[in-house]
């Protein structure tokens, strides 16, 4: 019976029997077999592995796996007769799984105790901590050994230990035999040999050196304790100290040419690993030239004169056995310049390097899983660690032997690849060779400061391009004074350095070099990609230093012992853990290939926003839902509708498509009418179009949306992509993804919109560049994310359209999903060709963390990929590729070679582009959608191009040749700047640019609405108080508009200012009447006693009346009809203006109210010194407000820990809606009230609302448009106390004396009074300056 | 003292239980001790740079 066989039977039979019973007892005994392959399995497993096999266990067979169970199955005698070995086995096994936990707890005790290495005390403590623990070790196993040997034959035990003793001295394990192998060790260098013999002796007879060991700390040396006796344990640390001494000292002779090499190589290495400062500089010196040749004594013949390779270059190439005759055979790298010739060589060195310790791994893994049972794989885990050394420094020896044979594939692909991005190389005045960021850019052009520009620029993307990405992850998460912490703030200096440079050159480009802003932005996006090109394929380096690590083999022993290898000491049989510098260097090759559907996907889902289009629009139906019950507009047009198609009859009415014969009937029919029922229908027509045209008013209002700033929506995305990267999978994962869709989705409707605001005219460029980069990065993720999603709806076909009958959104899936599986077959693809060439084969869960990884390193690249095709796309081009525009596709879009066809076609800045794409609906991509993938994609472009020029809308603005101004007048009740100034577009259209078809209303609609957003959005503050005669002025500002109010027969427009209220209609003891007024739409009432107030009417209303009871115009808020509301001592308080009355809830839940008067009756004016004597109010404590900071900041209400901007974030992204603009005022409030209401989070809004000086609350009349527009502007950024100092510092909010007052009278808490202190230096600082 | 190899392999057991609870034990002073380190290290630095900042006002 199979073992299958047999599992199918015992889950049948167990289902029926009771757990124990003879019946289920006889079941198990026909299972036996694989009862015992589990046994077997569950001892040799460990910790929470050996708990999930017997759970398992438990699950499949219905009972308990134990010693019992195995003994009633097996029969009583088989632990007897296994008895006299299992004693010994038994005590090893505890031993070992008892050294397993020690292990466990000194790593967490070591990853908790980062930043005390360098402390004394602790250091001294902790090692009498570790001291005792060796003991106690030993103590166990002693006393455990002991009890064995006293039941067991003594004899038993003691073969048990010379078993192990003499198995150690076997081919497999002896430390001794290890020292053997080590004077054998390089078979090149048997006259070596002898001289590590003698070295030997001479150390073995010099005890002084058996104390060699003071480099072992404590925990070190517990490892080392094993599973050995004491008395081996003396001899073992003699020995591994004697194995470091040979090592170092055989190295520096056996590899002395290598050695030589080395130096020379990290004299350039210098440059680029270890020296930040440095670039990727070639020193074009030419005794250099002769250096490389005393370096490669062996090349020096086959070295022409005028070599085509830079020496540094051929030094590192020759470090691997390549020859320039070998290099010449590589097809196009003896053209390549110097730079990329230098990349080149280190990536392949990298590559190398990470070779080297693939094999060492293997072969450690092979040499493990050799071994059939638990002890052997225990020993010869042991003995992988004495021969790492070896093994490390011999891979190294194959790979510098390697040559072509080993190299070839590598090197080619590398040239290959560092075709497709074009590094162009620069000579800067003192004679180096430095990488150029910016191409085509003319420096005889430039005046001296640009040209410094450019020099500074390209300086900062060299220093930044050498710093690994992942320096910067750990930048929160690290003690400060920790290595990890000091090379994240290099990065992070780095990286803002090269952004400060970057905007600058934005800036140089569009507005000193008249460049366009697409043009622009290919090139700083171009900069971007090699950037990352080489930070990805060079900058490491780890594995710089570990290469000259492993050669040098002086730690090669320590480097056994080292934290990550303990395992093996103790399981042996655990893999090795560390391939610490990943496999960075692999995807510098891997990116190029894997990058090439991820760009074309970031293509394929922007095309594919008609998905996001739909998805919004559906969330706007909701909204009309629900907003249908309370629009009494709405109401009227359907009784009016209804009305009217009562007196129609239905015979041609029901006819939908037949435009022109219905109207046609319908002439007929009225013509039939009697005058007194055609009389009834046009008054009823007449009531139903009044009633349309008002609602359609309406619904116009509600697409007025907020221009919201590009930096912002960036912070936003990247926000939620870190979460993402941070969420383990499950509930939260899947809601953060669903979020980052919608966040992206919002974004693209903003952007096609022109809803994104980009900035200063000098900032412009570099924005949008972010903000499309971002985008593109986050749709990449997205997909690398999502891929199991993707897959779930290949297969299902609905998962991402909420509206299943969709059948385009459906279709979108697909095409998504398909790229999917491209780009994973396409990693699959690319494994076997790497394995093929390594010739060895990857395990499958290998193979499955090589592809994750790599995919993972696809998505790093995939930002700029991406955004390469992305900006492309943005500028105007439609790519007519699929996904198997494949290689030449990448080469085409990110190598940047389509520029010129673009500098032709593009004649529009992006951000006008996109919106005039906003009208042309994605024309391109339907086109696309037609055409067959794998064509030529060179000649498409060029094709699509030319037609462009003549018929796409960016072309025509700029042969507009009318009037450079337009006005609108507000001519009607209901009339905006927003609305004259789209009217203006509306009408003008062909004037102003638009190329659609003017008959077209959606279209004509839809364009003429993003005109006027991103016209708003160019036009700073304008006025929003506007009266019937004001003039709404568009003006055509360099290749966009700009909206102005001006004064017409009414009034002067202006800001509405408080005293414009007072001066009005507002008395304190007014009545308010509370109505739906559209926005920009206040009109001045006269009728005294009664003034209708929108929402930001209101907020001024209360803000002046408030001043009537003592309160500031911070302190109060509007609350409802003739109410505000006011916040003392942690509680709401509320105050009828009318009435004179207060309310608000005590601390017992009691509400408290009554009349503000004085106890002779006479009205209270100081309402706050009242309440706040009478009741104390100011004093009452709120527990939600128990902060470390409570009377740090000026205002009563406490500042807050804002460790994080997640919770604003949340506030927006709560819903499921797309935008927050989208959400009814109701909504609004409900997750206002939601978000105030939940814990912490009250006490942060509160916090800052004082703190900054913004008034917020938890009603509606707060302002739900307020918190917003607050979070986005004034959270931004924030994300530490400290910030929060500068800037409540910036706006004279923070008392420095207060603060260092407070930290020293306060016994706080060290990581607290840390922070205040913190936040005062910052303050300091910004003070002196 | 055991007499049988069932007995032996309870006490064995039982010593190592021993065993792991005492390093268990030790391990809690460890991690107490890194605690109390760093709290130290955390109010050091804090009342230095009070002490700066003291020395600046």
């Amino acid at each position: 019976m199979s073992t299958q066989e047999a599992n199918v039977l015992a889950e049948r039979v167990i289902k029926k029997v009771r757990p124990g019973s003879k019946q289920h007892l006889d079941s198990l005994r026909l299972e036996l077999p694989s009862i015992l392959e589990w046994q077997e399995k569950i001892k040799t497993a460990k910790g929470k592995e050996a708990a999930a096999l017997r759970k398992n266990f438990k699950e499949k067979f219905g009972t308990t796996f134990n010693t019992e169970l195995m003994e009633k199955l097996t029969g009583v005698k088989v632990v007897a007769e296994k008895a006299p070995e299992k004693l010994a086995d038994f005590v090893e096994a505890e031993e070992a799984s008892l050294r397993q936990s020690v292990l466990e707890q000194v790593d967490l005790e070591n990853s908790i105790a980062a930043g005390l290495e360098n402390n004394q005390d602790f250091v001294d403590q902790s090692a009498n901590i570790d001291n005792q623990r060796v003991e106690i070790v030993d103590e166990t196993v002693n006393h455990a050994q002991a009890v064995a040997a006293s039941v067991e034959a003594p004899a038993t035990v003691a073969t048990k230990k010379s078993r192990i003793i003499k198995k150690s001295k076997s081919e497999d394990f002896d430390p001794v035999a290890s020292l053997a192998e080590l004077k054998a060790l390089d078979d090149q260098k048997q006259a070596e040999a002898a001289a590590q013999s003698a070295l030997i002796d001479e150390v073995l007879s010099n005890p002084a050196n058996k104390k060699n060991n003071d480099e072992f700390d404590p925990v070190a040396s517990l490892a080392e304790l094993k599973a050995l006796d004491d008395q081996k344990q003396a001899k073992l640390e003699e020995e591994q100290a004697l194995v470091a001494e040979i090592l170092s000292s055989n190295e520096a002779k056996e590899t002395e040419k290598q050695v030589v090499a080395n130096e020379q190589e990290i004299k350039v290495e210098t440059q680029v690993s270890d020296n930040p400062d440095a670039q990727l500089n070639v020193d074009v010196n030419p005794e250099t030239s002769s250096a490389v040749d005393v370096i490669n004594p062996e090349n020096q013949e086959t070295t022409p004169e005028t070599s085509r390779f830079i020496p540094e270059a051929t030094v590192i190439f020759a470090s691997l056995n390549l020859s320039e005759k070998d290099l010449e055979s590589i097809p196009g790298l003896a053209d390549m310049n110097g730079v990329s010739q230098l990349l080149i060589a280190k990536s392949l060195k990298s590559l190398a390097l990470e070779r080297a310790r693939k094999q060492v791994e293997n072969t450690q893994i092979q040499a493990v899983a050799a071994k059939k049972t638990w002890a052997g794989k225990l020993a010869a885990g042991i003995a992988n660690t004495f021969r790492l050394g070896k093994q490390e420094r011999g891979a190294v020896s194959d790979q510098e032997r390697g040559g072509m044979e080993k190299h070839g594939a590598d090197l080619l692909r590398l040239a290959q690849w560092a075709e497709t991005f074009d590094l162009q190389e620069q000579e800067t005045a003192d004679g180096k060779i430095r990488a150029n960021f910016i191409n085509n850019l003319n420096l005889e052009n430039l005046n001296d400061q640009q040209r410094e520009l450019v020099a500074s620029f390209n300086q900062a993307a060299g220093v930044l391009s050498l710093l690994p990405k992942h320096w910067l992850v750990k930048f929160d998460s690290v003690s400060k004074r920790s290595t990890e912490y000091k090379q994240a703030e290099q990065y992070f200096q780095a990286r803002e350095e090269y952004r400060a440079l970057r905007q600058q050159m934005g800036d140089l480009l569009t507005n000193q070099l008249g460049q366009t802003d697409s043009e622009a932005m290919k090139q700083l996006n171009d900069a971007d990609a090699k950037l990352n090109m080489i930070q990805l394929m060079m900058a490491n380096p780890e594995l710089e230093k570990e290469w000259g690590q492993m050669l040098k083999g002086s730690s090669v022993l320590k480097k056994a012992l080292a934290k990550d290898n303990w395992k093996f000491l103790a399981g042996g049989f655990v893999g090795r853990t560390a391939t610490k510098a990943g496999l960075g260097a692999l995807f510098g090759v891997s990116v190029s290939f894997v990058g090439v559907p991820i760009a074309a996907g970031v293509i394929a889902a922007w095309r594919a926003r008609d998905r996001a289009q739909k998805q919004l629009r559906a969330a706007d139906r909701f909204v009309d839902k629900k907003d249908i019950k309370e629009s009494d507009l709405l109401a009227k047009r359907r009784a009016a509708l209804k009305k009217l198609q009562a007196l129609e009859p239905s015979s041609y009415a029901d006819n939908p498509v037949a435009g022109q014969k219905l109207e046609e009937q319908r002439q007929i029919w009225l013509q039939s009418l009697s005058p007194e029922d055609a009389a009834n229908y046009r008054a009823a027509l007449a009531e139903f179009n009044q009633a349309h045209q008002l609602w359609q008013e309406q619904e116009q209002e509600k697409t007025e949306r907020k221009v919201l700033k590009a930096v912002d929506l960036v912070a936003k995305i990247e926000l939620l992509q870190n979460k993402l990267q941070q969420a383990s999978n499950g509930h939260e994962y899947e809601l953060l993804l669903g979020q980052l869709r919608r966040r992206i989705d919002f974004n693209k409707d903003l952007a096609n919109r022109g809803l994104v605001n980009f900035g200063s005219q000098e900032e412009r460029t570099t924005q949008s560049l972010d903000f499309y980069q971002a985008l593109s990065q986050a749709e990449v993720s997205l997909l690398g994310f999502d891929y199991d999603k993707s897959q779930l709806a290949y297969e299902r076909g609905s998962v991402f359209m909420e509206d299943d009958e969709n059948n385009s959104g459906q279709e979108s899936v697909m095409v998504e999903s398909r790229l999917e599986i491209d780009i994973k077959e396409r990693a699959d693809d690319l494994l076997s060709s790497l394995e093929y060439f390594a010739e060895q084969k990857l395990d499958a869960k290998r193979r499955a963390f090589v592809k994750e990884q790599m995919w993972k390193g696809a998505l790093l690249g995939g930002a700029f990929a991406g955004a390469g095709a992305v900006v492309g796309e943005l500028s105007g081009h439609w790519l007519s590729d699929r996904v198997s525009g494949g290689f030449r596709f990448l080469k085409e879009v990110v190598g940047g070679k389509e520029s010129s066809v673009s500098a032709a076609a593009i004649t529009e800045n992006v951000n006008a582009s996109v919106v005039a794409k906003a009208s042309a609906e994605m024309v391109g991509g339907e086109t696309a959608t037609g055409t067959a993938g794998g064509t030529n994609v060179a000649e498409k472009i060029a094709t699509e191009a030319a037609a462009n020029t003549s018929t796409s809308p960016e072309t025509v603005t700029t042969v507009v040749t009318t009037p450079e101004t337009w006005s609108n007048e507000i001519d009607h009740k209901g009339d905006s700047v927003w609305r004259s100034t789209r009217d203006i577009f509306r009408n003008q259209a062909q004037a102003l640019g638009y190329n659609g078809d003017i008959n077209d209303a959606d279209a004509l609609n839809s364009w003429a609405e993003a005109q006027t957003n991103q016209a708003l959005a160019n036009s700073g503050e304008v006025a929003d108080k506007v009266f019937l005669g004001n003039q709404v002025i568009l003006e055509r500002s360099g290749s966009g508009f700009v909206v102005s109010v001006e004064a017409g027969s009414g009034d002067q427009p202006d800001f509405l200012p408080l005293t414009e209220v007072e001066s009005t209609t507002v008395e304190p003891a007014a009545k308010v009447t509370d109505d739906l007024v559209p926005k920009s739409d206040y009109q001045p009432q006269t009728s005294p006693g009664e003034v209708r107030l929108n929402e930001g009417n209101r907020e001024i209303w209360a803000d002046k009346i408030g001043a009537n009871f003592g309160f500031s115009a911070n302190e109060v808020s509007y609350s409802d009809v003739n109410t505000i509301k006011t916040i003392m001592g942690g509680r709401e308080v509320y105050i009828n203006t009318v009435e004179n009355t207060f309310t608000f809830i005590d601390p017992q839940g009691e509400e408290v109210s009554g009349f503000l008067a004085a106890e002779d009756g006479s009205f209270i004016t100081d309402a706050k010194t009242f309440l706040a004597d009478k009741f104390n109010l100011e004093t009452i404590p709120d527990p939600s407000e128990a902060n470390p900071f409570s009377d740090l900041f000026a205002g009563e209400v406490p500042g807050a820990d804002l460790s994080s901007q997640a919770a604003v974030e949340d506030l927006a992204a709560a819903g499921s809606e797309s935008s927050w603009s989208e959400l009814s005022e109701s909504q609004q409030l409900e997750r206002v009230t939601e978000f105030l209401s939940s814990g912490g989070t009250a006490a942060k809004i509160n916090s800052l609302s004082n703190n900054l000086g913004i008034t917020l609350g938890a009603n509606a009349s707060m302002g739900a448009e307020r918190l917003q527009t607050y979070a986005v502007e004034q959270l931004a950024g924030i994300t530490k106390i400290a910030d929060l100092g500068t800037k409540m510092l910036a706006e004279d909010k923070a008392d420095l004396s207060k603060i260092i007052n407070f930290i020293s009278t306060n016994g706080y808490s060290p990581v607290h009074g840390r922070r205040l202190a913190e936040l005062a230096a910052k303050i300091m600082l910004r003070q002196d300056q | 003292m055991a007499t049988s190899k069932q007995e032996a392999m309870q006490e064995i057991e039982a010593i190592f239980n021993e065993g792991k609870r005492s390093l268990l034990s030790l391990h809690r002073q460890k991690m107490e001790l890194i605690h109390r380190f760093k709290e130290t290290a955390d109010a050091d630095e804090a009342a230095d740079i009070l002490n700066k900042l003291k020395a600046l006002q």
